[in-house]
């Protein structure tokens, strides 16, 4: 073993260039591998973050809710809230009242120009979990004890309304009955909230929109917050256990019907990202790995007339595609790392247009997220082109026959 | 022979449809919406009704006080519930203005604004700026007779002349005696049914016959239903030239 192990290496070096183009491609497979797999943690992960950060990690609905959701149901209610948020806090978690509702926003006289998206939360919500407060662009946060009669405006809104700091805006939305319900606001700040969808929304106090919406004591749904996204179905299969929740859709992020698509598409582009990128460098492995069968039929043939077994041929070559890969997989690996690490610290700018049409909290901004596993499934993915390039070529050099082999180079 | 041998099967057939099929006068499908556009257009109207809204389990009732001048001018007002007290609307024309006193605002309702339901109800606020001039908008198709409760109704079709009616098609069931379209089914440009129209217990004001009662059923969404009922009515009353001002809306 030792022997054919040193065998198989020295003939690594034996075609230094070709060796050196195999190790390139392996290089630039894992480096592609490492920035493309880092990529999509990123988003994925950006884009759960901002789930958590906008709708909870957990989230508490009425169930006939979630069936027609994008339609804004604002019958579909929780009719008395308290008793919800109190069970959610017995628990040891952070509880949001939300209501979310489509309204046509007005500066002027005349209504059905600017639809937008107006969002009612307490206080905390806005600080702790939106962390509005820290991401204003003009004005100021809500004045405490004023918040009825302020509102805050996404920078994309505020924009698109031509709405200044000190406006008098008017929302027109809906009671759950479906009547016409203004509420009057002064804009009191404009924030740049992170995301498109956020960017595109107003801010103003739970107490205004149960008034706006006729649902004096309720909300459309609870935010649970528990910070942490990876223990999400754990603390929802908690909260369902509560009496006072009972009635109520309990549901994790990764368990809404939209995310949980979203998460298969991601896992399904990895799939296909890991398996193009293998498949196209080990195909690269292949073509120069299959040069070294051909050249080396004759010799081949000798160790097989000197009894050198078909597995150990095979042995031979795959260790031989293996060792060039290392050379290739560690320095892409380090090289994808470096550029997928300058990609979580800076990120792309992707502008808004790109989520303008997605009803889905994503960032402006899209970073990577390298992670030690990517790192090791890429390093790993690299020996796996190394190894699956070589194996086609070894399988043939292990089916000559030491007559023809001989035959042939004469 | 064959004359009296049709005469008798025509008078067994009468008999066998009942009374009210029996005393239909001949009129055009054009003569016909012209008779409804005089049951149902009028010089002024004041009126007060209650308007109940069935929708998703629940149903509101409002108390509303309106008023009209010819097709193109109505003004209405909102008593009750106290939520909604206070909110006024004035039709003039195709522009429809609302006043919330919430917000103490007038505001033009314009845009998607208006396909959305007046006050939450089955009615669009499109409905609302429609004229009831019938024979003006549409083109009308006579279909056999049918009975609607028993009462002889002309059956019509009625195709849009253009596109600025919220209803590209109706079929319309018109009382023969009342000369009002007891029952109306609106159709989208697809075909697909909007909303069926109820008008029910007319009552006669000199020439007149109108429906002191109405029910629109949105068939889009399953349970929504919305009845009107008059419990006021007069026509060509003297009303206020301000009524249809928008002064009129933040008045007091």
């Amino acid at each position: 073993m030792g022997d054919l192990l040193r065998m198989a290496l020295r003939n690594a070096a034996r075609n230094t260039r070709r060796s050196a183009l195999t190790a390139l491609t392996i290089l630039l497979g894992t480096t592609l591998l490492i920035i493309g797999l880092s990529w999509l943690d990123g988003l994925l992960g950006g884009l759960i973050d901002n789930i958590a950060a906008t709708a909870g990690e957990v989230r508490v609905i009425k169930p006939e809710y979630e069936a027609r959701e994008e339609l804004f149901p604002l019958y579909e209610n929780i009719a008395e809230v308290a008793p919800v948020v109190k069970a959610i806090e017995d628990a040891g978690f952070a509880a949001h009242p939300l209501i979310r509702v489509g309204v046509t926003i007005s500066r002027g006289e005349e209504i059905g120009e600017h639809f937008g998206l107006l969002l009612g939360a307490d206080r905390a919500y806005y600080e702790r979990v939106m962390d509005l407060d820290a991401h204003l662009v003009d004005g100021a946060f809500f004045t405490p004890g004023e918040e009825s009669s302020q509102v805050l405006l996404g920078k994309t809104l505020a924009s698109d309304l031509g709405a200044s700091v000190g406006d008098e805006l008017l929302f027109l939305g809906q009671t759950q009955d479906g009547s016409i319900s203004p509420i009057k606001g002064v804009l009191v700040g404009v924030v740049d909230a992170g995301d498109a969808l956020s960017n595109r929304q107003a801010y103003a106090s739970l107490e205004r929109l149960q008034y706006l919406t006729d649902i004096p004591d309720g909300a459309i749904e609870v935010a649970v917050h528990i910070g942490d996204p990876d223990r999400a179905r754990e603390v929802a299969a908690t909260l369902r256990e509560s009496p006072a929740l009972k009635p109520y859709l309990v549901q994790a992020w990764s368990e809404r019907p939209m995310f949980a698509m979203l998460s298969d598409m991601t896992g399904l582009v990895y799939g296909v990202l890991a398996g193009s990128i293998v498949f196209i460098t080990a195909l690269g492995v292949l073509n120069t790995m299959l040069m070294s069968v051909l050249e080396r039929t004759a010799e081949v043939g000798v160790l097989r007339a000197l009894g050198m077994g078909r597995l150990s041929v095979v042995f031979l070559f795959v260790v031989e595609a293996l060792g060039i890969g290392a050379l290739g997989a560690v320095p892409g690996v380090a090289l994808g790392a470096l550029v997928a690490y300058y990609l979580e610290l800076n990120g792309v700018e992707m502008g808004e247009k790109i989520s303008a049409d997605v009803s889905l909290p994503m960032s402006t901004t899209f970073h990577a997220d390298l992670s030690v596993e990517v790192a090791l499934v890429s390093l790993a993915l690299g020996l796996c082109m190394a190894a699956l390039g070589a194996l086609l070529p070894s399988i043939r050099a292990a089916g000559i026959q030491p007559v023809d082999a001989m035959r042939s180079h004469r | 022979m064959i004359t009296r041998r049709a005469l008798l099967v025509a008078c067994l057939a009468a008999s066998a449809l009942g009374p009210a099929f029996a005393a239909a006068p001949t009129l055009t499908a054009d003569q016909i919406l012209a008779r409804i556009d005089q049951n149902l257009t009028f010089e002024t109207r004041s009126s007060r009704m209650t308007m109940t809204v069935t929708k998703n389990g629940r149903v509101k009732t409002y108390e509303i006080v309106s008023y009209g001048r010819g097709a193109e001018e109505g003004a209405t007002e909102y008593i009750a519930p106290a939520r909604d007290a206070g909110t006024k609307m004035l039709k003039k024309g195709d522009e429809l203005w609302m006043y919330m006193p919430s917000v103490e605002k007038v505001q033009k309702i314009s845009g998607h604004m208006l396909r959305q339901g007046m006050m939450g109800s089955d009615l669009s606020y499109e409905d609302m700026l429609e004229s009831d001039d019938w024979r003006t908008n549409y083109n009308a198709v006579a279909l056999p007779d049918e009975a609607v409760n028993g009462r002889a109704c002309w059956v019509l079709d009625l195709k849009a002349k253009s596109e600025d009616v919220s209803y590209p098609r109706r079929k319309v069931w018109v009382d023969q005696q009342w000369l009002l379209p007891v029952r109306q089914e609106l159709y989208a440009l697809s075909g697909m049914l909007l909303k069926v129209w109820i008008m029910s217990d007319p009552k006669q004001y000199g020439d007149r016959w109108y429906p002191m009662k109405m029910t629109v059923e949105d068939k889009l969404q399953q349970g929504s239903k919305t009845e009107i009922v008059f419990t006021e009515m007069q026509f060509s009353v003297p009303l206020e030239e301000e009524i249809f001002t928008t002064r009129w809306l933040e008045r007091r």
